[in-house]
């Protein structure tokens, strides 16, 4: 009911993003269409060389499509972002089942019908065009349902590099823990994988006219099940056994270094075990995890648990927001500790060359040449409160184009590499300076303070008297500085976040007996 | 009238090797024209190869195959396999296509129009004996000797002056088979083409053929006309008459 809502709410985006996904899976099955028969064709007639073909698109159907993206995306020519590389990848998905029912079907064709072919006086190519390829027919359009349904399926994932489709709604509702929103985009998913797979089989069985089997539902129901069951999957957390503390982080670096000092701090200074369950998610997802009890400790931002967790009003004053949060925490239970010390604002960044070029220092002087540029946001940005509707409202942006989409990981990369102008990235970040980017300052205060406050269950520091001792002792410690460092550290020198940790806290040990 | 006009077909000290092993060892044949020959061996004698050497499907390792006086290595192949009909053993008619599109095959190879080809089409379903509204059945809905006929309709479309047939009756009950016999020399006496009948049925080739030559170890152990061959002493001939005997089929012959 509440999906109904949702879909009958934001008609006008989800037909956008259905069109989206049929051109994507359209466009790419028949771009394979006319690749995969013709070598299919080649690998039938030479065994030899077909061999290595079809191990060639079997290895290329292993790859992981999500790692596919990904070494696509720095490509030249097919590189970039959204549809092409959406198109290319779904092209490379889509030719392992063409080429292979290609020459299954080919070699099938019985040996007494080619033999009778050539008896009559065919060329090779009339044998091919009026006996193999008319009988091979059927079987080839069986590839082809199989490489559209698969399509349909790995479509979704497209959103992740913005070439927008129905994954839109799967991620979006994967970041917000939403599962409306989830399922907005995996039911019509499946079901769209159903109409064409049962589009095509109609195909199929007109074509074979008599010899119909009854395989049908077969193929479909499998990415039904793939796709739902991943979506929720990816939602639902184990329970780890008791007696431990257990400290959380979402799923980026410097949650996972935050992680480690939390759990490296209490380690060394209580002795209790700590469990780590870093790497949880999204906000919403290592804040259900504290209340549900599967963790009992992780950094959060004072601004994001205000505006996305309390869903307040965007608010700028520090001391105001540390206080509307901690409020908001006790009631559930849960209590704010001090501040770590730094304050991971979300970066407007551009380019250090466009930045040096152009004189840009505010985000505000970035306003005039952005009507040339085509920003890029991630999925969490663009939803929430204090994201992409208030920063355009606040500074009356006009982008050339509608933002691109895109997952947090690639976002910097894309600007690095000219894909997108302008993107929201995080202050702390390491790949700042990696990528010679110019973060512009928020001269009018939009963004709200994002204060890193460890945020625990007030249960187990009750419990553990000892635990809330270490954990305060880390107020204040942590520079922006120091965790641009720590970021730089694991992103760029591919440093183990546990490592960096570990040496971060020998430093502040050494700082606090010499200091005093 | 020289002895190479009247000839067809003629093959000439004809060699062919298969993977190393020879498989016919100089066979000689010369066949005139509207004669059926019937080729007559055990399986795997060669009698296919020799089929397929006349319409230019192999090529004699040594020798030479002569089709209407011309070496089938200087014929162009298609033109030669559209000019010689072709019943397979297994008929192989094409299943997604209609009988008259089956029968038509050659015909639109050879590039006829349509109407012509309509007009053939309904001719050779009458010269083999099938209605005329089994044009646009499929081969899958048709009984054993309706397939043998729509190939033989097939392999005739174009009226080729040659016929050649790969056990065309051996997969059928006894009954059609006598049928189709009456039915091939009626059509044989209709169209007057040359024909080549391989068989391992000897009775087949008493039945059907003007002359029979037996194929043994790649080579022609004998040819002659069918009452000639039954007296022959030939010890690669005899076992293959003897069934023959059995049946009463030569009585007549038994004492001369």
């Amino acid at each position: 009911m509440t999906l109904f809502r949702f879909l009958s709410s934001h008609h006008a985006e989800f037909l956008h993003l259905l069109l989206q996904h049929v051109m994507l899976v359209g466009w790419s099955t028949f771009a394979a269409i006319l690749v995969g028969i013709p070598v299919g064709i080649v690998a039938a007639r030479r065994p030899r060389l077909g061999a290595p073909i079809v191990w060639l698109a079997n290895v290329v159907q292993t790859i992981p499509s999500l790692a596919m993206f990904g070494f696509l995306l720095p490509l030249p020519y097919i590189g970039g972002l959204g549809a092409r590389v959406a198109i290319v990848v779904l092209i490379l998905y889509a030719l392992l089942p063409i080429i292979r029912t290609t020459v299954a079907g080919i070699r099938g064709v019985d040996p007494v019908l080619t033999e009778a072919g050539r008896a009559l006086g065919m060329t090779p190519r009339q044998l091919l065009t009026q006996v193999e390829l008319p009988l091979a027919l059927p079987t080839i359009v069986a590839g082809i349902r199989v490489a559209a349904v698969i399509g349909v399926g790995t479509a979704t994932i497209a959103a992740a590099i913005g070439a927008g489709g129905l994954g839109e709604y799967i991620f979006r509702g994967l970041s917000m823990v939403d599962p409306t929103v989830i399922l907005a985009g995996a039911v019509p998913a499946a079901l769209l994988a159903l109409a064409v797979d049962g589009l095509l089989f109609g195909a199929e069985a007109w074509l074979k006219r008599r010899r119909a089997r009854s395989s049908r539902m077969l193929p479909a129901a499998a990415v039904l099940v793939i796709v739902i069951a991943a979506a929720f999957a990816a939602v639902s957390a184990a329970r780890p056994p008791r007696e431990a503390i257990r400290v959380g982080s979402k799923n980026f670096t410097e949650q996972i270094i935050l992680g480690e000092l939390l759990a490296q701090t209490i380690e060394r200074d209580t002795g209790i075990t700590v469990e780590r369950r870093l790497n949880l998610g999204g906000t919403f997802i290592a804040d259900r995890a504290l209340r549900a009890g599967d963790i009992d400790v992780y950094i959060e931002y004072t601004g994001t648990a205000d505006t996305a967790i309390f869903r307040n009003a965007p608010e700028t004053d520090p001391a105001r927001v540390l206080d509307r949060v901690r409020a908001g925490y006790a009631a559930a239970g849960l209590t704010v500790l001090p501040p770590l010390g730094f304050d991971n604002t979300f970066a407007i960044l551009v380019r250090g060359d466009d930045a040096r070029r152009l004189g840009l220092r505010t985000i505000e002087d970035a306003v005039p040449p952005a009507r040339r540029w085509t920003p890029g946001f991630g999925y969490e940005f663009l939803q929430r409160a204090d994201g992409y509707p208030g920063l355009v409202r606040t500074y009356g942006f006009r982008f050339a184009a509608p933002p691109v989409a895109m997952d947090l990981s690639l976002i910097y990369r894309a600007l690095a590499d000219r894909r997108v102008d302008l993107i929201a990235g995080d202050a702390t970040s390491g790949l700042i300076a990696a990528y010679d980017l110019a973060m512009l300052r928020d001269n009018r205060r939009y963004f709200p303070p994002y204060d890193a406050v460890p945020v625990a269950r007030a249960a187990t520091l009750l419990r553990h008297p000892e635990v809330r001792a270490a954990l305060e002792s880390l107020a204040g410690r942590i520079g922006v500085e120091d965790m641009r460092r720590m970021n730089y550290a694991v992103d760029v020198g591919r440093q183990d976040p546990s490592a960096v940790a570990r040496d971060f806290l020998a430093r502040l040990e050494r700082g606090r007996t010499s200091k005093p | 009238m020289s002895e190479s006009a009247r000839e067809v077909i003629a093959l000439r000290d004809v060699h062919v090797a298969r993977g190393g092993l020879p498989v016919l060892r100089g066979v000689t044949l010369d066949v005139a024209a509207a004669e059926t020959v019937a080729l007559v061996g055990r399986s795997g004698s060669g009698k296919t190869t020799t089929l397929k050497l006349i319409n230019g499907l192999l090529m004699p390792a040594r020798g030479s195959v002569l089709v209407e006086g011309r070496d089938t290595r200087e014929w162009p192949p298609y033109a030669l396999r559209r000019r010689i009909g072709y019943v397979l053993q297994e008929i192989g008619l094409f299943p997604h296509l209609p009988v008259a599109g089956n029968i038509a095959v050659v015909p639109r190879l050879l590039g006829w129009p349509e109407p012509r080809i309509a007009a053939r089409v309904e001719a050779l379903l009458e010269l083999v004996g099938l209605p005329a509204s089994i044009a646009t059945r499929w081969p899958g809905e048709l009984s054993g000797g309706q397939r043998q006929r729509v190939g033989v309709a097939r392999a005739l479309a174009a009226d080729p002056p040659i016929l050649l047939m790969d056990e065309p009756f051996g997969a059928l009950d006894p009954m059609t088979r006598a049928e189709l016999h009456r039915e091939f020399r009626r059509i044989q006496a209709n169209v007057r083409c040359t024909v080549i009948l391989v068989t391992h049925d000897m009775a087949e080739a008493f039945a059907l053929a003007t002359r029979i030559g037996v194929i043994a170890d790649g080579t022609l152990a004998a040819i002659d006309a069918p009452r000639a061959l039954a007296s022959s002493t030939d010890p690669r001939v005899r076992p293959l008459l003897e069934p023959l005997f059995e049946a009463g089929a030569l009585i007549g012959d038994r004492g001369r």
